[in-house]
């Protein structure tokens, strides 16, 4: 690749050329908007999935509700791609269920076929990633963190926001904690000892 | 406190967002996919998940699919298993190196691994013949960080080391304590690796339509322009299907963990 990168297309001699098209204008504009479009779908997917997976993990280990959104998550995480582009089409496309149930304007307008549109389809992966990727990291978090915070009267709203993200960020900076609810499960297993029974009374 | 009256109205009107958000792609695909059109215009039918099998084209893609699943999980099981049990017991210092290298895959975009491993898959092509069946070995790669993951904390769950001294003083080789002795304690792990691989080889689409080998997602995206609801119904399909499997692993896994603890529910 690297060879490939500075060699010229006919002759095979070295070359710049390849590099200085890259900073042509056609080739600039992809990049803004590709770095536009990572932006907002990393800081959408990352506040949308911190919030399910703490409103997942809030409802307790034997909810049916959590597991079927994990499982789901981790197929929808998985699929980027041709699927998230179909539902795109299903629901917005010409004949499309939102189309018809909504009149034309949705699709006339265009706007789903810009930039604005990618983003929401992004999101449509994004979200299931982060909440495989935040649920461990929330249910790893210590209840006395949320206990004392509550002793201080924070509110659940910023006592999750706050002291929840600082925890979580170590963990979900170093490493992708990933996949299925048989890591959850295994994570569950690594926590120090005395933490279950501490969970389950602050849960009450 | 985190119970209150106030904050279950919170989390249920904001899990029926996400749930509207979630799920209504998915009912529109479900109902795409069975709303008839052209001559069948204004009927319910399942015409076109027939039509998958039918097409012979998008037969064949599919088998090649499901196979291309199946060697990818035994090649990974093969080769991660018996490599990280070893780690874990002999030598626990490259432990570091290992995760590293197999978390690695995760931050390199798939397009530039596609780009360089291009010149690798000629010579492939040359020993193992041009079946789409030799994407496996590229898959495997694609499917390490997450299957890394699921093994990992699933051995960090049981204790290795006791297991593996027991069965080595009472005789066992190598291969049986790994095979009937570690194996068995960490089955959960290692099927949701399996599935997760499953998920991404059935759906993955770059690797395949660059190195121009027929799968599933290549056959779906290639059909989509003359049969939309056929590519539409094998998409839907793919995803219920997966969905399922995993669902069915998180009940598996409930079950086998509290006949670890020994506390029945």
């Amino acid at each position: 690749m690297i060879i490939g990168a500075f060699q010229d297309g006919e002759t095979g001699g070295f070359t710049m050329g390849n590099i200085e098209a890259l900073r042509s204008p056609a080739a600039l504009d992809t990049l803004r908007k590709s770095v536009l479009l990572a932006g907002s779908t990393a800081l959408l997917g990352g506040v949308l999935g911190a919030v399910l997976s703490y409103l997942i993990v809030s409802l307790g280990e034997r909810s049916v509700l959590r597991r079927a959104t994990l499982s789901l998550a981790g197929v929808l995480a998985q699929f980027g791609g041709v699927t998230p582009a179909f539902a795109r089409i299903s629901l917005l496309g010409f004949s499309g269920l939102l189309t018809e149930a909504l009149g034309g304007w949705v699709y006339g307008s265009g706007w789903l076929y810009g930039l604005n549109g990618l983003i929401v389809v992004y999101t449509y992966f994004q979200v299931p990633l982060m909440v495989i990727v935040f649920t461990p990291a929330i249910e790893g978090l210590r209840p006395q963190l949320r206990e004392a915070a509550v002793n201080l009267g924070a509110t659940p709203c910023s006592t999750g926001g706050w002291s929840g993200s600082r925890c979580s960020r170590r963990r979900s900076s170093g490493r992708c904690c990933c996949c299925s609810p048989t890591c959850v499960r295994g994570l569950r297993h690594g926590r120090r000892p005395g933490q279950p029974g501490a969970t389950r009374s602050s849960r009450c | 406190m985190n119970t209150g009256r106030g904050f279950r109205i919170v989390r249920g009107v904001l899990l029926a967002l996400f749930g509207v958000y979630f799920f209504l792609p998915l009912v529109s695909m479900a109902n795409y996919s069975v709303r008839g059109k052209g001559p069948l215009e204004g009927e319910i039918t399942f015409h076109y998940y027939a039509e998958l099998v039918r097409n012979e084209d998008l037969r064949s893609a599919i088998i090649s699919s499901l196979l291309l699943a199946v060697l990818t999980v035994v090649l990974m099981v093969v080769l991660l298993v018996p490599t990280m049990i070893w780690v874990r017991l002999r030598v626990p210092g490259v432990s570091r190196l290992v995760e590293f290298l197999c978390l690695l895959p995760l931050t390199v975009p798939p397009l530039v691994i596609v780009v360089g491993i291009s010149n690798v898959y000629t010579r492939v092509n040359y020993l193992l013949g041009d079946s789409p069946h030799v994407l496996a070995l590229a898959y495997v790669i694609l499917v390490l960080p997450y299957s890394y993951r699921s093994i990992d904390s699933a051995l960090r769950a049981i204790d290795v080391t006791t297991l593996a001294e027991a069965a080595r003083s009472l005789g066992a080789g190598w291969l049986t304590v790994i095979t009937r002795v570690v194996m068995p304690n960490i089955v959960s792990g290692v099927l949701g690796a399996a599935f997760i691989a499953i998920a991404l080889v059935l759906g993955e689409y770059v690797f395949a339509s660059l190195l121009h080998y027929d799968t599933m997602p290549v056959a779906l995206a290639a059909i989509y322009k003359s049969e939309t609801s056929t590519a539409i119904a094998g998409a839907f399909a793919s995803i219920v299907l997966i969905s399922l499997l995993l669902l069915a692993l998180s009940y598996f896994n409930r079950h086998k963990s509290t006949d670890l603890a020994g506390v029945s529910e």
